[in-house]
């Protein structure tokens, strides 16, 4: 009986340990929001910084249901939508030397807690902020660019400085 | 929205590894902040930067990975925030592809990974882990 006590005991204290694991942050949330406009700022940040090579990483929500800006009619989900402009979106990329290395569905979080969960995340590779620019300003880009918005509820777009694991 | 950046999983993501689809690749997208100083769960004395004890577990992870046939398909430190907003921006990005859950957790639970890990643990705050299954966009 003594023993069950004391393995209890310590199951117990291997439990308490394990889950104050050097973390000081564990329960903080910190808050995010997603958006499919950038802010002046953020599109001033393109005219700054070095010419070098960035990736971009796009954590994607989709509405459930697509919405155009011209109002037209749709049976499309949201997803549907966004399809339409990440295929088109390939030719554009490729036009500025910029290429998809990452897409992928998320499946689950495996580590820490997002009150809503992204749908898809795509990698980005771009030459430089100005090849960035150049497509995102470009007709045909704008025009691929209402399936984007139509299909997507919001996102967080990361730019990455690419090194070998070198922070 | 809110988004808490953790350093180990919780029950339910752990039972996650053996269920569902456990063999087929998966694209690991890790959002990491580090701490301003590292900490060592042993209490040794280190003047080490939390990125720089990070980046020791980084270097060494690489072996790992190779181990169960996964790899490191980037890693970079984050500049900006083009799209969205965030109250706390994370510091680095890293993006491993591995062959399926199973390996994953076959590495985690390999001792001479668990050795490497005390560096990942004494120099991260915390971060997001996204499993990703690739293709299909």
């Amino acid at each position: 009986m003594k023993k069950y006590l004391l393995l209890g005991f310590i199951l117990i204290a291997v439990t308490f340990l394990f889950l104050s694991n050097g973390n000081s942050n564990e329960n903080e949330y910190k808050v995010f929001k997603n958006a499919v406009t950038p802010t002046p700022t953020q599109i001033a940040g393109f005219a700054l910084g070095d010419n070098s090579p960035f990736l971009a990483v796009n954590l994607l929500k989709f509405k459930e249901k697509a919405e155009y800006d011209d109002g037209r009619e749709t049976n499309l989900t949201g997803e549907e939508a966004y399809a339409i402009y990440a295929d088109e979106v390939q030719d554009h990329l490729a036009k500025v030397g910029a290429e998809l290395i990452l897409g992928g569905e998320v499946n689950r979080l495996i580590l820490g807690e997002v009150e809503e969960l992204w749908d898809v995340v795509a990698v980005v590779r771009y030459p430089s902020r100005k090849a960035m620019f150049k497509m995102a300003t470009s007709d045909e880009y704008i025009e691929s660019e209402k399936h984007r918005s139509a299909g997507l509820a919001g996102q967080l777009n990361i730019e990455v400085l690419e090194g070998e694991f070198e922070f | 929205m809110e988004v808490t950046n953790k350093v180990i999983p919780n029950q339910e993501q752990m039972d996650g590894f053996l269920e569902g689809d456990t063999d087929s690749p998966i694209s690991m997208v890790n959002l990491i902040k580090f701490k301003e100083k590292a900490e060592y769960e042993d209490g040794r004395d280190t003047e080490l930067s939390g990125k720089e004890a990070y980046t020791i577990y980084a270097m060494e992870v690489q072996e790992h990975l190779k181990k169960v046939g996964a790899e490191m398909v980037f890693g970079g430190a984050v500049s900006r925030l083009m799209l969205g907003e965030v109250e706390d921006l994370w510091d680095s990005v890293a993006i491993a592809r591995y062959p399926s859950r199973k390996a994953m957790l076959e590495m985690m639970m390999d001792a001479d990974y668990q050795e490497s890990e005390k560096h990942r643990s004494a120099g991260l705050e915390g971060q997001l882990n996204i499993e990703t299954k690739e293709g299909n966009l």
